[in-house]
């Protein structure tokens, strides 16, 4: 009935073929059939039971029906047993309907057991008492009465022809006995016969010899009595009486339905010596013999039945017994059955249902029966079926949702990944002005957390050094449809970076704001080669204008000098044109230099780039101090990287921009000579190398333990013309920002630990 | 109610059955048995003759060999000895049959023959087992005697053995060609 197709648990096979069985009506007619005609046997078996032998009633009745109760009952408890405690542990279980079913169950049991059981006890008194009433005692005095009567007539009639047979045997003449005188014997027995009814009178004579043998010789019968030859058996009773010297009888049923009462006498001698034998026989007629025979066999039938009234009264009870148990065992049955009929398609359709609870959608019953019941099913059969095929429909719609899910995720993290590689800040907001996102440049950027993610925007920028950035949280909260494009310059760790920023309101589908994108870009870069680039631009021009005029003024000054030097001018005069003519040509040669240099920083070649190895780049280089360091203090360290890439640079700039950096440094630290640092320290710089594999980076950190850079001069070190020395171009750094530049990379300034600057430049690993 | 339970209590009567005292004879390679259950001549008995109902007495007399769980019976005589009073006449019609075969029927006048013929069975009986009997080895008799019509209902009667009225065995004896 409970019929699964594949699921991922199979469900509960259903003993379909059993109860196929047994709801076949045929087969329901035949074993009713079958319990009739048990039934009925028995009861045929209890009506003979009075009359069948007492071996028969006991062995073949008594004792297997006895057994065959035994195993009724067993049977019957075994059931019923079986059937409790598949009720209890489906209660215990919490199986659906049991409680139902055990009331159910319950209700048939006693409706079918208490009746059976009562019914039992009061056949049972019934047969007891009806079984009392056949031995009463009137019907026993009477029976045995007459079976004294009728036995003492009998004997009676039997001992008066012995009587007749002895008397007569005293008085026959003996010697006629020996010699057979049938006439001398003739008068004595006729004489006897004479004193009697319906008698036969014969006399046998002993034959002569060692063996005991007799020869009939005469009889005498009553003229009424025709009995015809019986003479055989008179002749064995004569011969038993002669044999055994004393009286025989016997009693001789005839064909007509009478008895013939016999007596054999042996006659004997005045020695004593047997001579022959008196058969004396009297007739009992026919209705006396049947009457008599009546009376007795009713007694002992009677008797016999008192004597058997146990086994017999047994076999009633154990019929009745085993008719109950039958009964009982058949009602038992019905009883589970008809429960398991009326619950079962209920309890399918419980655990059908639980099973799709279950999400088994695929279960479906079978109706047992058409009626209400079988509609039932049909109607959770086709409920299963619907939901399964809407179970389809959403789980392909899940599955494509699923798809479309992973495909924007995909995209979403693709879009993540990009937004985290360049070098763009993005920043998204919510409709509520929380940020929602902020990528890793934004973050480096604005010095941000992560954890900054759902605070408020205006919150975050509320810090001092965000502080410029307040015109875009503004044109965020007011939703400026165009936005807002600004470049802002920020001040972070005593930097000026200067970031391009945007703020785009993103409207809804219904025009309203869903939020807004902050994009920051960082142009400090930019703005800083387009300085370098108007530098040099300034440089050429100086270098073009102020050049071309010094020559011909040294060349004036010289001319003045010489001719003050030959004339006959005051040498007073002569003495202030040379002091004057010497200081314009000093000047002059100054500002050539100065032009010189401005030259050289405009007309900076490109690099040749090559792969090199940046260690022995920066070995070679520092080689060329080890002369200079020896009278003094000051000592260069080497902290040259092992697992250093090569890079492409052009060594020659390279080794320029080293020599830059450490000349700074020295010149930081007061020379070649420089004295101990004010805390005792010798004075120190360290060249380093370190690769940066993370971001592909090789890095060469030039520190001195110096005096350092102040926040405010640090900007404007790498700006052309500017020093902190005092004196010189100014152009040393920015030139080594423009080679670092144009190998694509960078160079910051910052403090070293615990005191002095390192110099960071970074270069792309090749 | 009360003559179910009286039925079903003469179970413990039954059970304590009389003995039969049983011989048996080693001769010329014959196993011959005789016995007499005088016990089981009772007042029931003499009643239920008197009564003129067929008194039988069913003797299983077996030829057995002891073993350590189950003896093993070797050879069995059925032998039932029958007797009827006749109340009309006062004489008895006795007989006995071996195996189903009436061997002797005759009529008496005596009560007293009539119990010797029930009860004593003093013709050696010989045993014919289906198998030879192994020399030297120990056998015994044993009789079980069950009476009809019986006066109760035993229950054990519905196992295999039944629930004889009386029974007995020889001692063990050890079979000499």
């Amino acid at each position: 009935m409970f019929e699964t197709r594949p699921t991922p648990e199979p469900q509960r096979p259903a003993p379909e073929g059993r109860h196929k069985v047994l709801d076949n009506p045929r087969v329901l007619t035949a074993a009713f059939l079958l319990l009739v005609g048990l039934i009925a046997g028995l009861f045929w078996l209890s009506r003979r039971a009075a009359e069948t032998d007492t071996q028969v009633l006991t062995d073949v009745l008594l004792y297997p029906l006895l057994a065959l109760s035994i195993a009724l009952l067993f049977t019957l408890g075994l059931v019923l047993t079986r059937n409790l405690l598949k009720l209890w542990w489906d209660h215990r279980q919490a199986a659906p309907f049991a409680k139902y079913r055990a009331k159910l169950v319950g209700a048939l049991l006693a409706m079918s057991i208490i009746p059976a059981v009562l019914v039992l006890i009061s056949g049972s008194e019934i047969i007891s008492n009806s079984a009392a009433r056949w031995f009463s005692e009137p019907v026993d005095e009477v029976l045995t009465s007459a079976q004294k009567i009728v036995s003492r007539f009998y004997q009676d009639q039997q001992a008066d022809v012995t009587r007749h047979a002895q008397q007569l045997a005293r008085a026959v003449p003996v010697a006629a006995v020996s010699s057979s005188d049938e006439a001398a014997l003739a008068g004595p027995l006729k004489a006897e016969l004479a004193t009697m009814r319906d008698s036969l009178i014969e006399l046998y004579r002993r034959k002569p010899g060692p063996t005991v043998d007799v020869v009939f010789v005469t009889a005498a019968e009553s003229t009424a009595l025709q009995l015809g030859p019986l003479r055989a058996s008179a002749d064995r009773l004569a011969l038993r009486a002669v044999d055994t010297r004393s009286d025989q009888t016997s009693q001789d049923l005839l064909d007509s339905g009478g008895v013939l009462l016999r007596t054999a006498t042996p006659i004997a001698n005045a020695d004593g010596q047997i001579v022959g034998a008196l058969v004396v026989s009297k007739h009992l007629d026919a209705e006396i013999e049947r009457e008599s025979r009546r009376a007795i066999a009713a007694y002992e039938r009677y008797k016999g039945l008192f004597v058997r009234q146990d086994p017999i009264l047994a076999s009633y009870l154990t019929i009745f017994l085993t008719v109950t148990l039958l009964i009982l065992i058949a009602a038992t049955w019905l009883g589970l059955y008809l429960a398991k009929r009326i619950t079962r398609p209920v309890q399918l359709l419980a655990e059908g249902a639980r099973a799709i609870g279950a999400g088994h959608l695929d279960v479906r019953l079978q109706a047992e029966t058409g009626d209400e019941l079988g509609s039932l099913v049909e109607a959770f059969n086709m409920m299963a079926a619907e939901l399964e095929t809407n179970r389809g429909k959403l789980e392909r719609s899940s599955h494509d949702l699923e798809r479309k899910n992973v495909e924007v995720e995909g995209r979403r993290r693709y879009i993540e990944t990009i937004l985290e590689r360049v070098a763009t800040g993005v920043i998204s907001l919510d409709a509520a002005g929380r940020i929602q996102t902020i990528n890793g440049a934004a973050q480096r950027l604005l010095g941000l957390e992560t954890s900054t993610v759902g605070h408020p925007i205006r919150a975050v920028f509320a810090r001092e050094d965000l502080a410029p950035l307040a015109p875009l949280v503004s044109a965020v909260e007011e939703r400026t449809e165009r936005g807002l494009v600004q470049e802002v310059a920020l001040t972070r760790d005593g930097r000026e970076i200067n970031l391009a920023t945007a703020a785009t309101v993103l409207a809804g589908a219904d025009g309203g704001a869903e939020g807004a994108v902050l994009v920051l870009d960082d142009v400090t870069p930019l703005i800083r080669a387009q300085r370098v680039a108007a530098w040099r631009d300034v440089a050429r021009r100086l270098a073009h204008e102020i050049k071309n005029p010094l020559t011909p003024i040294q060349l004036s000054a010289e001319r003045l000098r010489r001719h003050f030097t030959n004339s006959s001018v005051p040498a007073q005069s002569t003495a202030l044109v040379g002091e004057c003519t010497d200081a314009i040509i000093t000047e002059v040669e100054a500002l050539k230099g100065l032009v010189d240099e401005f030259a050289q920083f405009a007309r900076l070649r490109g690099p040749r780039m090559v792969p090199a190895d940046l260690n022995r780049v920066v070995d070679d280089t520092l080689g060329l101090y080890a002369g200079v360091l020896r009278q003094g203090h000051l000592r260069i360290e080497r902290q040259l990287g092992a697992e250093v890439p090569p890079v492409r640079i052009d060594a020659e700039q390279i080794r320029q921009v080293i020599i830059n950096l450490v000349d700074n440094a020295m010149e930081a630290l007061g020379g070649p000579a420089a004295p101990a640092r004010p805390g005792g320290e010798p004075p120190l710089i360290i060249v380093m190398t370190l690769h940066d594999k993370r971001n592909g980076l090789v890095r060469l950190l030039v520190s001195d333990n110096g005096p350092g850079v102040s926040a405010a001069d640090r900007d404007k070190l790498f700006m052309p013309y500017y020093s902190t020395k005092g004196r010189g171009s100014g152009l040393g750094l920015a030139i080594v920002r423009r080679i670092i530049v144009e190998h694509g990379g960078g160079i910051e300034v910052g403090d070293a630990h615990p005191a002095g600057t390192t110099f960071t430049v970074e270069l792309p690993a090749a | 109610m009360r003559h179910v339970v009286a039925i079903f209590a003469t179970v413990v009567l039954l059970t304590a059955a009389p003995s039969i005292r049983v011989n048996a004879v080693v001769s010329d390679g014959r196993v011959l048995a005789t016995f007499a259950a005088i016990d089981s001549w009772t007042i029931d008995t003499r009643e239920t003759l008197q009564f003129g109902t067929v008194v039988t007495f069913d003797y299983y007399v077996e030829l057995r060999r002891p073993a350590t769980f189950w003896d093993k019976t070797m050879a069995q005589i059925n032998l039932k000895a029958e007797a009827k009073f006749d109340t009309l006449t006062g004489k008895y019609t006795v007989s006995r049959n071996r195996d189903g075969r009436i061997v002797k029927s005759e009529k008496r006048d005596a009560e007293n023959d009539v119990r010797d013929w029930l009860t004593v069975y003093d013709e050696p009986i010989e045993f014919k087992p289906e198998s030879p009997l192994k020399a030297n080895t120990e056998y015994y008799i044993q009789v079980r005697l069950f009476k009809y019509p019986p006066r109760g209902v035993c229950l054990w009667s519905i196992l295999p053995g039944g629930c004889e009225d009386s029974s007995g065995r020889s001692s063990t004896f050890p079979y000499l060609r």
